[in-house]
């Protein structure tokens, strides 16, 4: 709201000095033509101004102090999780923003499904929209599934295998069916790396998200386990699923890039698919 | 386009009209003046219908980047919003997914029942055929039933007014009334609907997609290519589909952490009923 005052006020005040200097062009007797020309430039920059206040009026104040190129709108963090990680919170000029996220299970296939179950099917998931007067947001996300850890394992048991090798190989009685078994060991390891880093593994998430506002963080949160209840409540009912809500870090796979598509589990695909390419 | 930006767009040309009357008795400079009030009207107007052509046009010639909050930016084509963490970088783009056409084009009840039912098919199909990450959202909020029905039949009456002061009229033009009468049975169609029951709602839909490259430019590329194939996927539900560029980019970003009202939707996106 504060915002909206704000950007009403600009476009008044931009509004007021175009149609000052529109006003005074006109006043000027002829021989002042170059005054009147310098007076409608300002006059038609401001109304330039004051129709761009429609959409663009958040970025006036972070242009005016632009350093190097660059509009910083927001040098903060876009958000942090509550302490009991339920819910996440965003801070406005007016107001705080506690949202929370919603697992909806979904088992289902249409695969399996009659044209009659499959529409209503759909009629169902249909209803869920019409669940809040407040906006929800109902959001299908496919995500890359973290292998980061298993992938640290993988490699840390394959340099273990390679140390062991390296070691027993300059051991002047070692016995090559030793070796020949850490060997074996070592390859074992490489094949299991390559064939977990190969394959893109995905998975498909359904959630329901949900923001109230509040004076104090404390406000917003307990409003928001009311809200959470009631659209969870909600959506168990009308699909026969127990709807649940997202916490911790399972909520930041549903927020952030880099938890969407993990680091690790990235880097060996793209390795990957740079050595594919290069063959 | 909504009131508020009519009454914005009304004031910001008034003042152009005033400069440009008033330029008449200046003589070549009054022609200057009138020239730059023209070029000035034209700008408010992209500004009101097609901002999303002008906006990237001055950030990229002032080359501006926009920082939303710590470690994510807007670059200046205003087309994606990259992070760049763990020495990778992570572009993410949006595209409408609007059901708008859909919804006017074919108001039959009968059809759209068809289409409900292959609805899961056909995303089972398009997930299949989906091999990165992406989201695909629905907004919705219900609406009061009494006001958005009184809404419904103060169009009708407004048409029926307009369709019969045509058919009196003594050339009536035949395209004209067509599409009115198509307009009062999609109208007649959502009255009925709710009637039975149904519940109108407020949606918006979009889809959104990340990309990762080892340099800004590779993300980006790869984010074209991933917004490409998802329209492709998506054509199967008679969607209509756009990049998205721009100032919503930047709202469609903070989407992600805070869920807009119905009066924030409805004044920057235009929500559907």
């Amino acid at each position: 709201m504060a915002s909206r005052n704000s950007q009403k006020a600009s476009f008044v005040i931009m509004i007021a000095v175009g149609l000052i200097f529109a006003f005074l062009s006109g006043t000027m007797p002829q021989g002042l033509g170059i005054v009147a020309f310098v007076f409608s430039v300002i006059a038609l920059a401001a109304a330039i101004l004051a129709m761009s206040m429609r959409y663009y009026s958040y970025l006036f104040g972070p242009m005016l102090r632009m350093k190097g190129g660059s509009v910083v709108l927001d040098a903060s963090d876009a958000f942090y999780l509550s302490q009991n990680g339920n819910a996440v919170i965003v801070r406005g000029d007016d107001a705080v923003y506690a949202t929370s996220f919603i697992k909806v299970p979904v088992y289902s296939s249409a695969t399996e499904m009659s044209d009659e179950q499959s529409y209503n099917f759909a009629n169902l998931f249909s209803r869920i929209v019409s669940l809040s007067k407040t906006p929800i947001r109902i959001t299908s996300q496919l995500y890359s599934i973290n292998k980061d850890d298993y992938l640290a394992r993988i490699n840390t048991r394959l340099a273990e295998a390679e140390n062991k090798y390296s070691i027993l190989q300059a051991q002047k009685g070692a016995k090559k069916p030793d070796l020949d078994r850490i060997k074996g060991e070592v390859t074992m390891w490489h094949n299991m790396l390559d064939s977990v880093s190969k394959a893109n593994s995905q998975a498909l998430e359904v959630y329901a998200q949900v923001t109230v506002s509040g004076g104090t963080e404390d406000e917003a949160l307990n409003l928001i386990a009311l809200k959470t209840d009631e659209i969870s409540s909600g959506i168990s009912a009308a699909l026969g699923v127990s709807a649940s809500v997202v916490s911790g870090t399972e909520a930041l796979v549903l927020l952030e890039p880099e938890y969407m598509i993990p680091p690790t589990t990235t880097t060996e695909l793209m390795r990957y698919a740079q050595a594919e390419k290069g063959m | 386009m909504d009131e508020r930006t009519i009454l914005y767009l009304a004031l910001s040309v008034l003042i152009a009209v005033i400069t440009m009357i008033s330029a008449a008795k200046f003589g070549i400079i009054g022609i200057a003046i009138a020239i730059i009030s023209a070029v000035a009207i034209g700008i408010m107007l992209l500004l009101a219908f097609a901002d999303f052509i002008i906006f990237p046009l001055f950030t990229k010639a002032l080359n501006i980047t926009i920082i939303p909050s710590k470690d994510y930016m807007i670059p200046k084509s205003q087309d994606a919003v990259i992070k760049y963490s763990n020495g990778i970088y992570y572009a993410t783009g949006y595209l409408t997914a609007n059901i708008y056409n859909y919804v006017f084009a074919q108001e039959q009840v009968q059809e759209e029942s068809a289409a409900l039912a292959q609805a899961p098919g056909k995303w089972e199909k398009a997930m299949m055929n989906i091999h990165f990450p992406f989201r695909y959202s629905v907004i919705a909020a219900a609406e009061e039933i009494q006001r958005y029905r009184e809404e419904l039949e103060a169009k009708r009456g407004l048409l029926e007014f307009q369709y019969s002061r045509e058919t009196q009229g003594s050339n009536p033009n035949t395209m004209g009334l067509e599409t009115m009468q198509r307009q009062m049975n999609v109208i007649q169609a959502r009255i009925d609907r709710i009637g039975e029951g149904e519940k109108p709602v407020n949606s918006m839909m979009y889809i959104e997609s990340t990309a990762v490259g080892i340099s800004e430019k590779e993300a980006l590329d790869k984010l074209t290519s991933q917004l490409n194939d998802l329209s492709t996927v998506f054509n199967i539900f008679d969607l209509s589909i756009n990049r998205v560029i721009g100032r919503e980019l930047y709202r469609l970003h903070n989407i992600n952490y805070r869920v807009p009202t119905l009066s924030e939707l409805e004044s920057e996106f235009g929500v559907q009923k």
